[in-house]
């Protein structure tokens, strides 16, 4: 899961939280998810916007996702200790929810025929989605 | 949407309101006045009209009937439930007489989101024990003891287990635990098992089988964080009707002379309660997790008038008393005007036949438990 290309200079953190705030994420719960996990530290600019999904239910954040191809990895928001999980692997574990999106995002890209496209892609087309109230940004 | 009685056509509706001439699925998804649904097998999309939302979802026949008809039992028990009304897509398969789908209007406003039942349990394991994965929780016997996690569940292999672990939180006694971890005040827990547990009921006496985790749900105002019950939605699996009802009706049909010998009527009962209710009762009423065998629903019922508070108990025999008093067939009948639309005879018959069949058969029961008001 290695984010930044070698040689790539790392975009500084108040550059990563703008790009977060842009998928409808406050300025401190951006700051906390980028400080979660090392790898989200070591992201670019044009990572974030294009690897890194906002779920939420409603206005309720539920978890971010960071998909890479059709590998997807995420880390729920706890609103009562103000912190993100440790980070969940597709391969490994399940979370009903994310599954449920993930079934969505697929449904989607059948309808509009993309089913060939990666999982990373078919979310770009997605930004749309809405299943039960739940919403990627 | 739903003020004048008859069929609405939804080609009709885009061109009158929108402007808009139907080309391709595809085109209409672009349109503004749509928003597209990815959940469920059925829902292809919301229609934003006049500051309200209704969701479209292409179903047969015998499930337009279903939610039409679990509207009607839900109002008359004074149940909250999502509106329906039977709609189709184009002139032609209204001359067919075919319902096309149903229409549902929003349960909630702008200023609240659906939290799925799902999304309480699984916050439940997010939030409450964080660093530890569920085949972690599982193995932990406190775990299992807190939220009547069967044992026998984890013989399933690891796999298949996580993939259905949900399947097996889903009953009133696991549920009341979960509520508890999710909502900060205990008055939210008990108004949310009060409400699950008259589902609960409601799923008894229409036989219902698809109460899974994204049936129902608690509905969370912002900013206020403030949960209320969701209204009752998605019915449509009530009294046996699912895929294959033309095969079920004949069947059922067929073994009808099987009530004229005692002896025989428990193998009529067999096939009359071969779909499962999903939300159960208590622990035991799901008796073997691995085949995924459940109780009927005049078991489950029986064990949970058995548990039960007399207030639940109360609950129940009103359903009763208001059921046993609904004259379906009128209840039919004034579905048919209300949506435009005729059902065929052998359809109707047959939900009139299952609605009194289960209620003689919650009789049987009580009267064979001695359970009386």
């Amino acid at each position: 899961m290695k984010c930044c290309k070698k040689g790539e200079s790392k975009d500084n953190m108040e550059e990563l939280i703008s790009a977060l705030q842009k998928k409808h994420i406050s300025y401190d719960v951006a700051l906390r998810f980028l400080k979660s996990n090392k790898l989200f530290l070591n992201m670019t600019v044009s990572e974030i916007e294009d690897k890194v999904f906002a779920l939420f239910n409603g206005p309720f954040l539920y978890a971010m996702l960071y998909v890479n191809g059709d590998l997807y990895y995420w880390t729920f928001y706890d609103y009562k200790n103000k912190s993100f999980s440790e980070l969940f692997d597709c391969g490994k574990d399940d979370d009903y929810i994310i599954r449920m999106i993930i079934g969505g995002v697929n449904k989607m890209a059948l309808f509009t025929n993309r089913e060939n496209l990666s999982l990373q892609d078919k979310i770009k087309f997605a930004s749309c989605i809405d299943v039960s109230g739940y919403n990627l940004k | 949407m739903f003020d004048a009685e008859g069929l609405i056509i939804l080609e009709d509706f885009f061109k009158d309101k929108f402007n808009y001439n139907y080309r391709t699925y595809e085109d209409l998804l672009k349109q503004d006045f749509i928003r597209f649904e990815s959940n469920g097998a059925t829902a292809k999309f919301w229609i934003k009209y006049e500051g309200e939302e209704y969701l479209y979802k292409e179903d047969d026949l015998n499930h337009v009937l279903g939610e039409l008809l679990g509207q009607k039992i839900a109002e008359a028990l004074g149940i909250p439930c999502a509106q329906y009304r039977a709609c189709t897509f184009s002139k032609d398969k209204a001359q067919n007489s075919l319902g096309g789908g149903v229409l549902t209007k929003k349960v909630y406003y702008g200023n609240e989101t659906l939290v799925l039942g799902a999304q309480i349990i699984q916050e439940a394991f997010n939030n409450y024990y964080n660093g530890k994965k569920i085949k972690e929780l599982l193995q932990d016997p406190d775990f299992r003891l807190l939220y009547s996690i069967p044992d026998n569940l984890l013989k399933l292999r690891e796999d298949i287990l996580l993939k259905n672990v949900y399947n097996y939180f889903n009953n009133l006694e696991q549920l009341w635990g979960f509520f508890e971890m999710h909502f900060e005040d205990s008055q939210t827990s008990y108004l949310m098992i009060n409400y699950l547990i008259e589902v609960f009921l409601y799923d008894i006496f229409t036989m219902s089988a698809d109460r899974h985790l994204e049936n129902w749900g608690a509905i969370k105002s912002y900013p206020s964080g403030l949960y209320r019950p969701c209204p009752l939605f998605d019915n449509s699996d009530i009294f046996g009707i699912y895929d294959d009802t033309s095969d079920r009706i004949a069947r059922v049909n067929r073994n009808m002379p099987l009530l004229n010998n005692a002896n025989s009527i428990s193998q009529f009962n067999n096939l009359f309660y071969e779909r499962k209710m999903l939300l159960c009762s208590t622990e035991s009423d799901v008796t073997n997790v691995k085949a995924k065998k459940r109780k009927t629903s005049i078991e489950m019922l029986y064990n949970f008038l058995k548990v039960s508070d007399s207030k639940y108990v109360e609950i129940f025999f009103m359903f009763k008393e208001i059921l046993e008093r609904m004259d379906i067939r009128f209840c039919l009948a004034q579905i048919e005007k209300e949506n435009g639309i005729k059902f065929p005879t052998n359809l109707k018959d047959y939900i009139c036949f299952s609605f009194n069949r289960n209620l003689e058969c919650i009789n049987e029961m009580l009267q064979k438990r001695g359970i009386e008001r």
